[in-house]
Order: structure tokens, then sequence, then C-alpha cells
């Protein structure tokens, strides 16, 4: 599954943001994500896809498509 | 053959005065429905004035004595991070307090992570015959070391004290304390700490007016304990050959309900395996994990036999893991509020 796939099902299944809401180009902020569900986020992420992941990488200003850039890269390292 | 340290008894206690939040919002910016969702909290305990940590570890410490059938102990050993004075340790007195006339006594510092870190400096005990029996206490007032203008260390943490009597045993033994993992990094000691009123200030290499009060950085904590408790707890498993889905409780520290759904996620544990009773106690630091361990047994949720995982994270920074089986024990009775 494609990161950005990734991360979007898991803001709505896991986490409750409105599926119409989600976009590649809308920041965390934008979607009502708190910090700490940035980090909870975060968590699952380094988790599911076995990068490591710092809890200040994901942070609200970041768009959903440069979340999954971010970890895409990881992945490739 | 090296003795087992084999659970006897478990007592604990917390002080009179419930805080609500609303009683909080009344007092601070803050509201219900934000350290609800913010940290799972609904109300805490807090001592009254003239009310410290030897008072909270003693009523404990004396539950957990009777529920053991027991009136000495070779040694007690108390995990705190609000002790009575800075110096001497509090673990004396509250032996002194309890009738414990001649045993050892100390304390132990690991914040949130003092109660496993306790247990496993007991079994050491044990183990290398040192002591037969140990007193084990986990006590906190952490509302006599929180900033009062503060909305978020006032809201997540609460007084109280939490305690178990071991006897040396055998290994195969129901009650028996099984495995141990333990760590630190005190390279991350600036995230949960009291800056001032130690020898780093009085020596001068921090300012005069260097905060008296406890700060945690919560966003970096939060990651920290997860991924802390998760290792730990797995090392544990490994040792002992268990299974995560084997694991029949996990008894974490009771830190913010959003750590414990995420710790047991990381460790692929089903969520109601969880004991969870910081809705109604709050982040209780060192007496965190015998309070909600005693909440669980007096409830009769753990039946003997059934596999228990304690886990914990803490300033230092601090984490740990310990397990064992649930031995065959009375019901104990109830000494606190509800």
């Amino acid at each position: 599954m494609p990161t950005e796939e990734l991360i979007t099902t898991l803001l709505q299944d896991k986490f409750g943001v409105p599926s119409p809401d989600i976009a590649p180009d809308r920041t965390f902020d934008q979607l009502g994500i708190d910090s700490l569900i940035i980090v909870e986020l975060a968590l699952v992420l380094r988790k599911q896809l076995g990068v490591p992941l710092e809890d200040d990488e994901l942070y609200p200003e970041l768009t959903v498509q440069q979340a999954a850039d971010l970890l895409d890269d990881k992945v490739a390292a | 053959m090296t003795p087992a340290s084999v659970l006897r008894g478990i007592g604990s206690h917390l002080p009179a005065r419930a805080v609500s939040n609303d009683e909080l919002a009344r007092q601070l910016d803050t509201s219900d429905e934000w350290i609800r969702s913010r940290t799972g909290i609904g109300q805490r305990f807090v001592v009254e004035p003239g009310e410290c940590t030897s008072d909270l570890a003693v009523h404990a410490g004396r539950a957990a004595l009777r529920h053991a059938g027991l009136f000495q102990v070779d040694a007690v050993v108390l995990a705190t991070s609000t002790p009575d004075f800075s110096c001497p340790a509090t673990a004396p007195a509250v032996a002194a307090r309890l009738g414990l006339a001649g045993a050892a006594a100390f304390d132990v510092g690991a914040v949130c992570t003092g109660f496993v870190y306790a247990l496993a400096v007991a079994h050491g005990l044990i183990a290398g015959s040192v002591a037969r029996s140990v007193l084990v206490i986990g006590a906190d007032c952490f509302s006599t070391i929180t900033d009062p203008a503060d909305r978020t260390t006032r809201a997540i943490f609460g007084d109280g004290a939490g305690a178990v009597v071991l006897t040396a045993g055998e290994q195969d033994e129901p009650g028996a304390l099984l495995g141990f993992e333990l760590g630190s990094d005190g390279s991350r000691e600036e995230l949960i700490q009291v800056p001032g009123g130690g020898s780093r200030q009085r020596c001068g290499a921090l300012a005069a007016d260097a905060s008296p009060y406890f700060a945690m950085q919560g966003k970096a904590v939060f990651m920290q304990a997860v991924l802390g408790m998760a290792k730990s707890s797995q090392a544990v498993l490994d040792q002992l050959g268990w299974r995560p889905e084997q694991v029949d409780h996990l008894v974490a520290h009771q830190a913010n309900l959003r750590i414990l759904s995420a710790t047991a996620e990381q460790l692929g544990l089903p969520p109601e395996r969880l004991v969870c009773n910081i809705a109604r106690v709050g982040n209780t630091v060192a007496a965190s994990v015998p309070l909600a361990l005693h909440d669980a047994e007096r409830a009769g949720r753990i039946r003997p036999g059934e596999r228990v995982l304690l886990t914990a994270f803490g300033g230092g920074l601090t984490w740990g893991a310990a397990a064992l089986r649930w031995p065959e024990l009375p019901l104990s009775p109830s000494d606190s509020p509800a």
C-alpha cells in the first residue's frame, strides 16, 4: 500500500478523522490532529513500516504527502 | 538452590481527598473534556496539609503485611521521588513506624519506574540470601512538588502508595517473580525533572533561581515511554518464552491512557488485557504499578496461575519490566476510598 494511503487509512480508522477532510496537501494541524495523536501515529508507522522515527520528525505543519515522502525516504535508506 | 522471591501479600493506600477535573477547572485554565481526552484521567487523590510520603507508605505497607500475615521482615525497600527529607531516606522511618525494628531499610529513586526497580532490588536481596522477606513499597505525593499554576502537571499527577511483601520460596511456586529487565538513559535527564533543590544547583552549576517544581516534556516522553515499556516487556517475554497473547494482564505504569493503549499495541496485546485505574487515581508515580495491581486483585480480576506482566517508564530516564504468575492469596481487604 502506498505510504500516503496508509497514513490516510490510519487517520480515518484509528484516529477518527472524517474521510472527506483528508487530502495529501492538508497539514496535520488542518486536520485537527493534536500533538499527542501525531506521536501515536508515528508509533504505529514505525512499527508497520519497520523504520526508526523520532517524536519530532512528524509535526503539525507537515502535510500528509510530506509525511509519506519522509517515510518513503526512510524505507528506501 | 537460589531462592526465588514470592509474592505473599499486597496493599495500597490513597489519601482521603479526591480532586475532580471540574474542581481543577475552577482553579486553572483547563476542562474535564481536555484532561480526559488527552490523559484519560477523571480525578486524582491529594494529601492534606501535614500528610506526606511516609504516611502513605506506612498505610500501604501495613496493609500488605496484614495480607501476608507477617509482623516482621528483613528489609524495607521504598521507591519514591518525594521523600520526606532529602536526607535521610524515608524507608527507615517507615520501617520504625511499622514496628519493623532492625530491618534493613532504604529508598530507591527511579521516579515512575521506581516500583519495578524496587522489586528487582528486593529480588536481589532474597536471591543473594541477604534477606528472606522484603516489604516493597512505591509511594509518592507529587502534589507537593507540582506548580499549583501548571495546568498540565496538576491534572496528571495524584498521590498514593502501594506495597507488596516478598519472601524466599521456590522458582516454580505461584507468585515467584520470574524475570526482570531494567534500563536507563541518563542523556535525557532533562525530560522529566525537578531542576532546583539538589547539589547541581547548590554547587553553582545551575542558576540559583532554577525551578523547584516538577516539569516534564510530554510529547517527547510519550514516545520514549511507549517504546521503553514495550521493549523491556518484550525482553522479559523473550526471557520466559511467553508469547504476547499468553499475557493475561499487563500492569503498566499509569502515565496516560493513550500511552497504555499504544504500549499494548506495540506489544501486540489485546487492549482488554490492560489493567487501567488511571481514570480514578491519575499518575501516582512510584505508587502507580502496585496501586493498579492491587485494584485488579481486589476486584477479583486476577486468577491464580495467570500470567502478569509489570512494566514502567520514568524519569532518569529509566524503564523496566517484571513478570510473575499470580499466587493463590486470600482477597485483600479494602483500605482505600472507592
